[in-house]
């Protein structure tokens, strides 16, 4: 038999090998000094890593298992929050609906009940910008009833 | 084997995986809550599992894998272990042992994730074959790589902290 490599004297230290190979390589160890030698120092490598790995495991202390929640729940659950969420999306723009009907509603109250002319005031300076003159606006109702009159400043 | 002897009995250990996979205790909770669900999952569904514990080390593996705030938090995570193993340290009245834990954390932090992953799997007293259906690699090279990483471990822990071999 030849020399075993690196990786084989680690498969057999792990016992990776299959059965049928063990005797041979067992009665190869015992020859050959150069792999014995091998296998003794991955027998020792292996050791000294394991007992330092050993080290951490042995800080772990018993933690508290959660319980754990099932798929039904976790299902239910989600369905729970697209339902809401899709009440609420519904809900915003039902109140936006109202809120802008009414807004209309408001609107078209003012242009049925009143009618906006403006004059300017008898002493308004003729040379002033139009935005700067002053103004009096006079709100008609659709008989020609005054309703409102405002100046601006 | 039913889900709640498994939970139960693996829940611990995959935990502590999860942390030396630098994630936070509520990242290593909610990974784990993914897996078990996922694991619950294919129990209903009637799936085989085979080797339950080699399933739930390779879906924990993946979920970490994809876990994208793992790298945001890269800070933080490394400001917890520094603490993690302070407290530990701090609680502890054997200094020489907590010196020793301090000692292998800083190493394992040194090789590379898929050596780390290969050594704290083979430490689990997983088979090479389970370990290359976990890490997704060819089962021909998992005594290489091992061979390597008990090495290199061990070259990081002479090179460094000589003292402990002598």
């Amino acid at each position: 038999m030849n020399c075993l490599n690196e990786t084989e004297i680690q498969r057999y230290l792990d016992g990776e090998f299959p059965k049928h190979m063990l005797p041979e390589i067992s009665e190869h160890l015992i020859s050959c000094s150069i792999c014995s030698e091998l296998y003794e120092e991955a027998i020792e490598s292996k050791n000294q890593v394991f007992s330092f790995l050993d080290e951490v495991s042995a800080f772990e202390q018993a933690i508290v298992i959660p319980e754990f929640l099932p798929k039904q729940y976790t299902i239910r659950l989600k369905l729970i929050v697209y339902w809401l969420s899709a009440a609420a999306t519904i809900l915003l723009f039902v109140v936006f609906g109202i809120h802008m009907k009414s807004q209309s509603i408001k609107q078209k109250q003012l242009e049925n009940t009143a009618k906006a002319t403006y004059e300017f005031t008898r002493n308004t300076d003729p040379n002033k910008m139009f935005h700067d003159k002053q103004i009096i606006v006079v709100m008609t109702n659709s008989s020609g009833e005054v309703v409102e009159t405002s100046i601006t400043e | 084997m039913d889900f709640d002897s498994i939970y139960k009995k693996h829940y611990q250990e995959l935990y502590y995986f999860a942390l030396k996979q630098n994630l936070l205790h509520a990242e290593a909770a909610d990974v784990l809550q993914d897996v078990f669900t996922g694991f619950y999952k294919q129990l209903s569904s009637n799936a085989q599992i085979e080797n339950p514990k080699a399933w739930l080390y390779s879906v924990l593996m993946n979920t970490i894998r994809t876990h994208s705030r793992i790298s945001k938090s890269r800070e933080i995570i490394n400001n917890e272990i520094a603490s993690r193993i302070q407290t530990t340290m701090d609680m502890e009245t054997d200094f020489h042992k907590n010196e020793k834990l301090h000692i292998v954390e800083s190493c394992m932090m040194q090789l590379s994730t898929t050596d780390k992953n290969l050594l704290l799997l083979y430490h689990q007293g997983f088979s090479y074959h389970e370990i290359s259906e976990i890490l997704q690699m060819n089962s021909v090279s998992v005594g290489t790589c091992i061979a390597r990483a008990t090495k290199k471990l061990k070259s990081i822990l002479i090179s460094q902290y000589y003292e402990l071999f002598e």
